[in-house]
């Protein structure tokens, strides 16, 4: 029996397929459409999807109808048509029995059921599910228990891409830009009126504002100029991580469990995880916890049944494979190449298959990837290392096992040997990639015998302004665009 | 004619009103082309 999870019709499409119980395929539209964060279906996901046969049924990742309240409610019209998942179905020809399940269910489910806990409490933080904002549950044998729930317009996460774009980001997508100028300020400096202007902290519940963010805050602060959005952005980190430590002690207190699973846009705010680990003694943030991510939660949520996390690889497949030591190769003389081979990873964080890869070491490195990818210069890179030596490079939180996709930050050790993966706080976004026989780890095995450096710099394959490549036509546009040598 | 235009257009205000109020939001929008809610 196939079954599709479809999380679609609002920023980020993905298809999710289960053969039985099985998941076999997961991918963003983006990756197929070329257009970055597209928000509805296209032809050759949909077709792509077909190749494990029609769908028998279909999970869609929210309740349109109680969403469509919700919109009517916030002033954004009635858009009952527009909501129905039959009829947006029919656009690409799926018909198939349709079923829904609640937004932040779906995302506890993702996380639960692919936790591999027995018992765990679960943590949903967004910026908006039907009405839901904040929820946190209780998973067990029996299944997912809501405990605490909080709605519309106490949100963090609409908070979070409110202030992003007071900084003049685009919301609901450049968040991790915000999180990454964030080292570059003074914290404290704004902290206080960040909290006494929108935050009421008499009140109840865990996050409560003081107004309705929604339409953003871009008339909060005029005195506060484009030379601020510096201490704007660590205050609002520093702000964030005060609320997330909050929530993340109340889960521990309704739970009691050891386990936590983080779920939600928020999940992906890698500077505030490593909070997580001073409640709990074992964190799991499945590496997609947003609303593509839903997808493969949308279908948990209906089996309630636990599936191994077998990795990210659930895309495209290419199906190439380089020898390793070509790349390094390459990596020795030139220092910079792309890798495109094996299946796309499912998820906005490259780890292998899709990715720009360069020597860490030397003080040019991080300009030099910034140009190519034309990326604002602030912004550091990560660094994927073999990873029974992480510990000798970076104090990890949790075990280095942990730090697989990307998750979390940590201090590096050796910042003045690796500057171009520090970034200005001294942290680096660490993947470390365990003893799997995978085409990355062959890679890096490779490049530590040859260079004694049991890391490499990684980032994501993609044109600016594109979603990462995916097949070998994008592959090979990326190489004609930048005049960089992908191996694929 | 007019008459009962007018005595129909009486009846259903709040129809019109609302009718109204939808054509000069889209015609904001339109003009805008920005949609003020970060989140949809």
């Amino acid at each position: 029996m196939i079954t599709w999870g479809i999380s679609a019709n609002s920023h980020d499409a993905a298809i999710a397929v289960f053969d039985n119980s099985q998941l076999v395929f997961a991918s963003h539209s983006e990756r197929f459409s070329g257009k970055k964060n597209d928000p509805d279906l296209c032809d050759s996901i949909v077709n792509y999807a077909n190749r494990w046969g029609k769908p028998n049924e279909i999970v869609w990742y929210e309740k349109p109808l109680y969403k469509t309240a919700r919109q009517w409610f916030a002033g954004q019209g009635f858009n009952h048509r527009s909501n129905n998942v039959k009829r947006y179905l029919n656009k690409w020809n799926i018909s198939a029995p349709i079923s829904t399940v609640m937004h932040h269910e779906s995302h506890a489910a993702g996380g639960f059921y692919t936790s591999g806990y027995k018992e765990a409490a679960v943590v949903v933080i967004d910026a908006i599910g039907e009405f839901e904002t904040l929820t946190i549950w209780q998973g067990s044998e029996q299944g997912l228990k809501r405990v605490y729930s909080q709605s519309y317009p106490n949100s963090l996460g609409l908070w979070y891409s409110a202030m992003t774009q007071r900084c003049f980001l685009k919301p609901n997508e450049e968040e991790y830009i915000l999180m990454g100028m964030a080292a570059y300020g003074d914290p404290n400096k704004l902290y206080d009126r960040i909290r006494n202007d929108f935050f009421d902290d008499n009140s109840n519940k865990l996050v409560a504002l003081k107004r309705n963010l929604h339409r953003g805050c871009r008339d909060w602060a005029p005195d506060l100029t484009v030379n601020d959005i510096f201490d704007i952005a660590a205050a609002t980190q520093h702000v964030y991580e005060t609320y997330f430590n909050r929530i993340v002690s109340k889960a521990k207190a309704l739970t009691g469990s050891v386990n936590l699973v983080v779920m939600g846009g928020c999940a992906l705010n890698c500077s505030a995880n490593p909070i997580a680990f001073k409640h709990f003694k074992n964190v799991w943030i499945m590496p997609n916890p947003g609303d593509a991510g839903s997808s493969i939660g949308a279908v948990l949520a209906k089996t309630q049944t636990q599936i191994p996390w077998l990795g990210c690889d659930l895309g495209y497949n290419l199906k190439i494979k380089t020898a390793p030591d070509q790349i390094v190769d390459h990596l020795l003389t030139d220092s910079i190449c792309g890798v495109a081979q094996g299946r796309a990873e499912f998820g906005p964080r490259a780890f292998g298959n899709r990715s720009l890869l360069a020597d860490p070491r030397g003080n040019d490195i991080k300009d030099t990837v910034n140009a190519i990818k034309k990326r604002q210069q602030f912004r550091p890179f990560a660094p994927v290392i073999l990873e029974e030596m992480a510990d000798n490079y970076f104090d990890l939180c949790g075990n280095s096992s942990d730090h697989r996709y990307m998750q979390y930050i940590s201090r590096c050790r050796h910042p003045d040997l690796f500057p171009a993966i520090v970034h200005r706080d001294g942290t680096s976004r660490v993947q470390t990639v365990p003893r799997n026989g995978t085409p990355i780890r062959r890679l890096l095995e490779e490049w530590y015998v040859m260079t004694g450096c049991p890391m490499l710099l990684n980032t994501s394959l993609n044109i600016k302004g594109k979603p990462m490549v995916n097949n070998r036509v994008d592959a090979l546009n990326f190489e004609s665009h930048y005049g960089v040598k992908v191996f694929t | 004619m007019d008459k009962l235009r007018n005595l129909w257009r009486k009846i259903f205000a709040p129809y019109y009103r609302w009718k109204e109020r939808k054509r000069m939001a889209a015609r904001i929008a339109a003009l805008t082309k920005e949609d003020p809610y970060i989140y949809k």
